[in-house]
């Protein structure tokens, strides 16, 4: 992955140093210590990502990051560094075009985490199109990163524990489902989920739990006996994979 | 920011509320939520809210009949609120059939959380 170039925009030497040691095990790096200087360096080199700090002398990381967006040929994702103090204008930040933030004191996991979100969803795009059935995502990247806009880790990871225990809830309706009993309990439950599992990008689910809804709507059931099978399945890949891949360190 | 703005947000699934509430919070919205359409008629008969979010299919009483009954509210301020509904819409409804029921505006879900923040925000700039 040394392929891949971050710019490191801070004029804290602390925080410099500590964002160069974290980032440099995986990736390259460039340093700059004021927007100024971090334009200079963005518009001569290709960079994959710019972490910009927003207080800094000369020029600040707000001004920066809108010059580099407007004179450089590269675009690439710009983070923006702000302080917990400053936490009320995340919005703002956004706002003015930064593709997220990151809060100070980092924690160096999460950290890292999201640098790599960053670095690994671009090398393979294709992966998170939602019109390509077959390679419809686990958990689409993008709604993922949406959410982490505007969720703290810890809450999502609550969310997404709650949305297990959900799904282990459908199970064990499923299994309990009868051909021949009322399927209005079991469609109420797989419509939640539906929803649910589509909010939170959980894509394979969310494409079984609508054919199912649809087939029990037409009364189609042995087609929706098929989808139900095919649902649990989903929902064990998608545990597996919550484990498998440690998103949020569970 | 001057006052807070108050959102009422109708909606059965409490992994939706808790990401809506962080959502709305991200932009210092208030959020309260009714878990079925009789809740969110008790809520709105005691609070004032600015703004409701409204999901169709809730147990006891769905979002379609509670969005008829706000509207028919004697209170001139509470039977106008503006009302979007967030449903996966699976009577296939219009946005023009929305419009008649009373809705506002019209979130498909899955939710996309830009999109509802923008829509939110339009509404209530």
């Amino acid at each position: 992955m040394k392929s891949k170039r971050v710019l490191i925009v801070d004029d804290n030497d602390l925080n410099r140093k500590l964002f160069e040691s974290l980032i440099g095990h995986l990736f390259s790096y460039e340093s700059a210590k004021n927007g100024l200087e971090a334009v200079e360096l963005a518009t001569k080199g290709r960079f994959d990502l710019i972490i910009m700090d927003i207080q800094m002398p000369l020029m600040d990381g707000i001004t920066a990051m809108k010059k580099i967006r407007q004179e450089c040929p590269t675009i690439c994702p710009i983070l923006a560094v702000t302080a917990y103090a400053e936490e009320a204008d995340r919005g703002g930040f956004l706002a003015e075009g930064f593709d997220n933030f990151i809060t100070k004191p980092i924690r160096p996991k999460d950290f890292l985490k999201l640098i790599q979100d960053y670095l690994i969803v671009k090398k393979n795009p294709g992966v998170q199109d939602e019109t390509d059935d077959k390679e419809l995502a686990v958990l689409d990247r993008k709604t993922l990163d949406q959410l982490l806009r505007y969720n703290s880790r810890q809450s999502l990871q609550t969310i997404f524990a709650e949305f297990l225990s959900e799904c282990t809830e459908t199970e064990s309706q499923i299994n309990g489902y009868q051909p021949d009993s009322d399927p209005s309990d079991l469609m109420n439950r797989i419509h939640t989920l539906k929803g649910n599992s589509g909010t939170l990008g959980a894509m394979r689910i969310f494409r079984c739990a609508k054919a199912a809804e649809e087939r029990a709507r037409n009364e189609k059931y042995p087609e929706f006996n098929q989808e139900l099978k095919k649902l649990k399945n989903e929902i064990l890949q998608f545990r597996n994979f919550l484990e498998r891949e440690l998103i949020f360190d569970l | 920011m001057s006052d807070t703005k108050k959102i009422l947000v109708g909606e059965d699934s409490s992994i939706i509320i808790n990401l809506t509430k962080n959502v709305l919070a991200f932009e210092n919205y208030q959020m309260k939520a009714a878990r079925n359409g009789k809740q969110v008629l008790e809520l709105l008969e005691n609070e004032e809210f600015d703004l409701i979010l409204m999901d169709i299919s809730m147990p006891v009483m769905d979002g379609v009949e509670c969005t008829r009954q706000i509207r028919a509210l004697a209170d001139p301020i509470k039977s106008k609120l503006p009302i979007i509904a967030i449903s996966g819409n699976i009577h296939n409804y219009t946005t023009e059939e929305f419009r008649k029921f009373g809705f506002d505006d019209f979130i498909q879900k899955p939710l996309n959380y830009d999109k509802v923040l923008a829509t939110v925000k339009k509404i209530l700039s």
